[in-house]
Order: C-alpha cells, then structure tokens, then sequence
C-alpha cells in the first residue's frame, strides 16, 4: 500500500449548514475590501461572484473577459476582473468572474483562481477544510 | 481550461479570515432579511436594503476596512454548483 502526506498551514471548520462555505475577502486596492462567503466547487472551472461585488469592487462589469459559461440548467455571462482573492491566512492575486444577471443567486470558488493557488484538503465528516500556500 | 497559472499565494494583508462573528449573527437574524442586502461589521450590523453600495460607503465613512457583504436568499434546498 502506498502512503501520501500533504501538511496544511490552514484548518477551516465550515460547519453543517449550506454546504462547504469558505471565508473570503475581494479587493482590488486596499480601500475596497469586501468580505463575502463563497461555496466551493470543486467541480467549476472558474471562480464567480455576484455582479453586485463588482460595482463594490469600483469594477466596470462589462469592461471584463466576456465569458459564456455553462451549466446544467443553461448558460450566463460572467466578466473576468483581476482581483486579490483571500481566504483564511492567504491571499493571492487571480482572475475571478462577476455573474452579469443581476439575480444570479450565489458565489462560487473553484478551479481557476482558488484551486489553482493552494493545496486543499477537506474531511467532510468533521466539516474540515485545510489549506495551504501551494508553494509551501 | 486553467490550472496554467503560477500559483502564488502569500500571507493575507488583511489578517486571519474567519467569520464566525457573522455566520452567527446571520444564523440568529438572516430570516429577518429575506431578499435583502446586509452589511456586517463583525456582529454588527451596519444596515440592510435593497442596494448595497449606499451601506458599503455607510460602512467605509465608519472605518470598517472589509465590510461583510451578503444577499440573504431564500433558501429553500440544498444546492447544486452543475457547472459543465
């Protein structure tokens, strides 16, 4: 039997409501920091927010990377900003999407932007997520 | 798509994240605020509507440096990300 160890500077406890909720702040300079609450989906290729954050953001929406993104029920438009994305201790600069339907009901974390930053590890029956600096 | 960039995390300028102050206060009040934006300093609240940017700048004029934003949804099922 092979055995792997990872260590993880992070240990997050995301408790038992509404799925697997992670802490973050969105700035762009440091006078507009937002603190919001993201889930992860780990089966998303991209990180998206509610637009609304991007006009807390002082972002011109549509002036970001156009992107048709699907889903199973069907597709939206999201804009991709240059934003510093922090979670727990981290933080990291990425490329995050703004949703462009005003109603769009939820913020996601996920592959480009999150993932591709860190070493995640998560126990979902103590509602543990660990974190760390990919790098570390 | 993605895993492309040089990942390049560093230690948060903004100090330890991690919300308990508001995922309690939101577990005792959110139902009040169904539909609404609430904005959150700690336990706090600042303010709520249905715009949040005049409460943000409420929040900012106040010197909290990273307001808790949040739209408080009706839940109504577990959720599914779907994404393809």
């Amino acid at each position: 039997m092979n055995g792997w160890q990872l260590s993880f500077s992070e240990r997050h406890f995301y408790g038992t409501e509404g799925g697997i909720v992670v802490p973050v702040v969105l700035h762009t300079t440091p006078a507009t920091q937002i603190q919001l609450r993201a889930k992860l989906d780990t089966g998303s290729e991209l990180c998206v927010f509610q637009p609304q954050y991007a006009r807390l953001l002082e972002l011109d929406l549509t002036s970001g990377i156009r992107q048709v993104i699907r889903t199973s029920t069907g597709v939206f438009v999201a804009y991709g900003h240059d934003v510093v994305l922090t979670v727990l201790n981290l933080e990291w600069p990425a490329t995050v999407y703004f949703a462009e339907p005003d109603n769009f009901p939820v913020n996601v974390v996920g592959q480009c932007g999150f993932l591709n930053h860190i070493r995640l590890g998560l126990v979902e029956h103590d509602q543990l997520l660990y974190l760390a600096d990919y790098n570390s | 798509m993605a895993t492309e960039t040089v990942p390049s995390a560093r230690n948060s300028s903004v100090g330890y994240l991690n919300q308990m102050k508001e995922q309690l206060w939101l577990r005792e009040h959110a139902h009040e605020f169904i539909g609404q934006w609430v904005v959150l300093d700690g336990d706090r609240l600042v303010g709520h509507g249905p715009d949040p940017r005049p409460i943000v700048a409420q929040a900012r004029a106040e010197s909290v440096a990273a307001p808790f934003v949040e739209l408080i949804g009706e839940e109504k099922g577990p959720f599914m990300g779907g994404w393809l």
